[in-house]
């Protein structure tokens, strides 16, 4: 039987960021994620538990995220909460953090489902092989699919921030502070 | 000459190459320049990557309305009542007193019931029946019935109101107006307050998804298309009633545990737009790290608020700690208190000896990074390089990178004394 307390332990909490960041609801996130642990208390054995559990969730997070109302709708809320947050005035602290949050949505969003679901998996320290059993990809191509993602993800939060996307004002670049924290070898 | 391709590099990168890759790739970054720099250009996007996905967690919870519409007809053959008439009476209550009601008219004698109710309101009907959607659905739903009916020849009208849509003549489908949704749905967060924990609607309605065609088994399947296999098998009424009391305690634990830079906050002056203050930083911090694949980085650290530029002669602690006086000692643990514009200044890190001493030699810097995330960078000396790793108030794991590896370590605070 699968020790439930264990899974729980180790795994929740990468679990519920990884799906909080896929669906950008922590409540939705934490439902999902119970799900998931309610599916897994029902097998015999798991051979490669995180691998399981990261694949059962995209895969309840894909049958919530066919239904186009439901995306509509959340696109629609954020929308007017990125306007509503401009009309008031908020702690900075809370505009900011929203407006940060917001812009990295909008950048997530622009990546394919395949990809974006691959950099959330790696983020959270899924390792190549977690990551193409999760997604049914092969290895080898684990490395190309992730070199894709972080191109466009920061390409796209660049572009944004050019453009001024609403409330967020220039920032500096995001990949160019990366390289520079990292001395060529 | 063979270049490396962008997936090499990123798995190089990330340390998931094979010895034999990874040595090759080792050797031809060291004589080809383009490489060497795709290599850099690897780097920063990985970089980059990391801080835009850690953005996301301070996103908000609650975005998506957990309920906007009732049970879908599919669905309604095994959705089962579990609001008690006491708190639908409660919500029948609320949402007549608000002053917005609507007509449910029945069309016919098969789905009348002793639940029928008329809530009257300001929305425009027409001849024919109506089936009200949202607020009025999910609440007669749950009585185990819902108004619908043939078209009659007798509707009542009511007043108009903007928001009201329809839909084809023969049945018309009226929307109540914005708030009625709103009173609707607070009133389903209400009563469901006391629900079990894991089996409300949102669970309900992944558990119902179409079951699929179980798959033929293969000799060799893929954790995936377990995974898959097992949604499959799950019927719709069957997600329920098991136990989670052991998930919800171990949640709470996890949770708790979990927050290591829980007291980094930015203040500011009442009516300033940007922070004015940074204050209640936990100083010093220990990593759990090989030390012999991150040969010369430092396992334990004290963030100081004097500014520096990295690289410059030590620098004392002259930093005034919360309560303390300013070039006073520090007592062990004190939070790092400064005041002054809240900018991405750079400020220095000294090393914490496995006694607790905070040395007085400058091994890297830190900086703020997001309004509740600290940036640190660390030197190896052995290394001749800058380790990175971000602290933030939810993560105990974090990724420790240098420039051809990456980790993942566990931080938490440690005391320290100057």
């Amino acid at each position: 039987m699968i020790d439930l307390d264990r899974l729980f332990r180790e795994y929740h909490q990468p679990l519920v960021r990884y799906l909080a960041r896929r669906l950008g609801d922590r409540d939705w996130a934490e439902e999902v994620a119970q799900e998931t642990f309610l599916r897994a208390a029902r097998q015999e054995s798991i051979t490669s538990e995180r691998s399981w559990l990261f694949a059962v969730a995209t895969n309840l997070v894909r049958d919530e995220a066919r239904k186009d109302a439901r995306r509509r709708r959340h696109l629609e809320l954020l929308r007017e909460q990125a306007r509503a947050e401009e009309a008031i005035e908020p702690e900075p602290t809370t505009l900011e953090r929203a407006q940060e949050a917001a812009l990295a949505r909008k950048a997530v969003d622009t990546l394919g489902e395949r990809d974006r679901e691959a950099l959330l998996m790696r983020e959270e320290g899924l390792n190549y092989t977690e990551i193409a059993s999760a997604l049914d990809l092969s290895v080898a191509s684990v490395g190309t699919t992730l070199a894709r993602a972080r191109k466009r993800l920061v390409e796209a939060y660049e572009s944004l921030q050019r453009e001024g996307w609403p409330g967020v004002g220039a920032r500096e670049d995001v990949g160019a502070r990366g390289k520079g924290t990292h001395a060529a070898s | 000459m063979l270049h490396l391709d962008e997936g090499t590099i990123h798995a190089w990168l990330d340390g998931e190459a094979s010895p034999e890759e990874s040595e090759s790739a080792a050797r031809h970054v060291a004589e080809c320049a383009e490489c060497r720099a795709l290599v850099t250009e690897a780097r920063g996007l990985m970089a980059g990557a990391t801080r835009i996905v850690s953005a996301l967690d301070a996103g908000p919870a609650g975005v998506v309305p957990r309920t906007q519409s009732g049970p879908s007809p599919r669905r309604r053959a095994w959705y089962r009542p579990i609001f008690t008439p006491a708190r639908m009476s409660i919500a029948a209550t609320i949402i007549v007193a608000a002053g917005v009601t609507l007509t449910i008219r029945h069309g016919n004698e098969d789905t009348g019931s002793a639940e029928r109710r008329m809530i009257d309101s300001p929305i425009a009907r027409t001849r024919g029946s109506a089936r009200v959607t949202s607020a009025a659905d999910s609440i007669s739903a749950s009585r185990g019935s819902l108004a619908s009916g043939a078209p009659t020849s007798s509707a009542k009208k009511t007043a108009t109101t903007e928001s009201a849509t329809r839909t084809a003549p023969s049945t018309p489908v009226l929307t109540p107006p914005p708030s009625v949704t709103a009173i609707a749905v607070r009133e389903q967060k209400t009563l469901s307050a006391d629900k079990p924990a894991t089996l409300d609607a949102p669970a309900r309605r992944i558990a119902a998804a179409p079951a699929r065609q179980e798959p033929a088994l293969a000799a060799t399947r893929s954790d995936s298309e377990r995974a898959k296999d097992e949604m499959a098998k799950v019927a719709a009424d069957s997600v329920g009633r098991v136990s989670n009391d052991a998930v919800e305690r171990k949640r709470a634990t996890v949770t708790r545990s979990a927050n290591q830079l829980s007291e980094v906050v930015t203040t500011n002056t009442r009516g300033a737009r940007s922070p004015t203050t940074i204050a209640a930083i936990p100083s010093c911090y220990r990593m759990e790290i090989d030390t012999t694949v991150w040969r010369g980085v430092p396992t334990a650290f004290a963030l100081q608020g004097q500014s520096t530029a990295l690289g410059d002669a030590p620098v004392r602690a002259d930093v005034a700690a919360a309560g303390a006086t300013r070039g006073g000692a520090r007592p062990a643990n004190t939070a790092v208190a400064f005041s002054g514009p809240a900018t991405r200044a750079e400020h220095s890190v000294h090393a914490v000896t496995p006694s607790g001493r905070i040395d007085s030699a400058v091994v890297g810097a830190w900086t703020l990074s997001g309004p509740d995330s600290i940036t640190v960078r660390l030197v190896s000396a052995a290394l001749h390089e800058r380790a990175t790793v971000t602290l933030t108030p939810v993560k105990a794991i974090v990724r420790l990178v240098l420039s051809d590896r990456t980790d993942t370590v566990r931080v938490a605070r440690t005391s320290c004394r100057p």
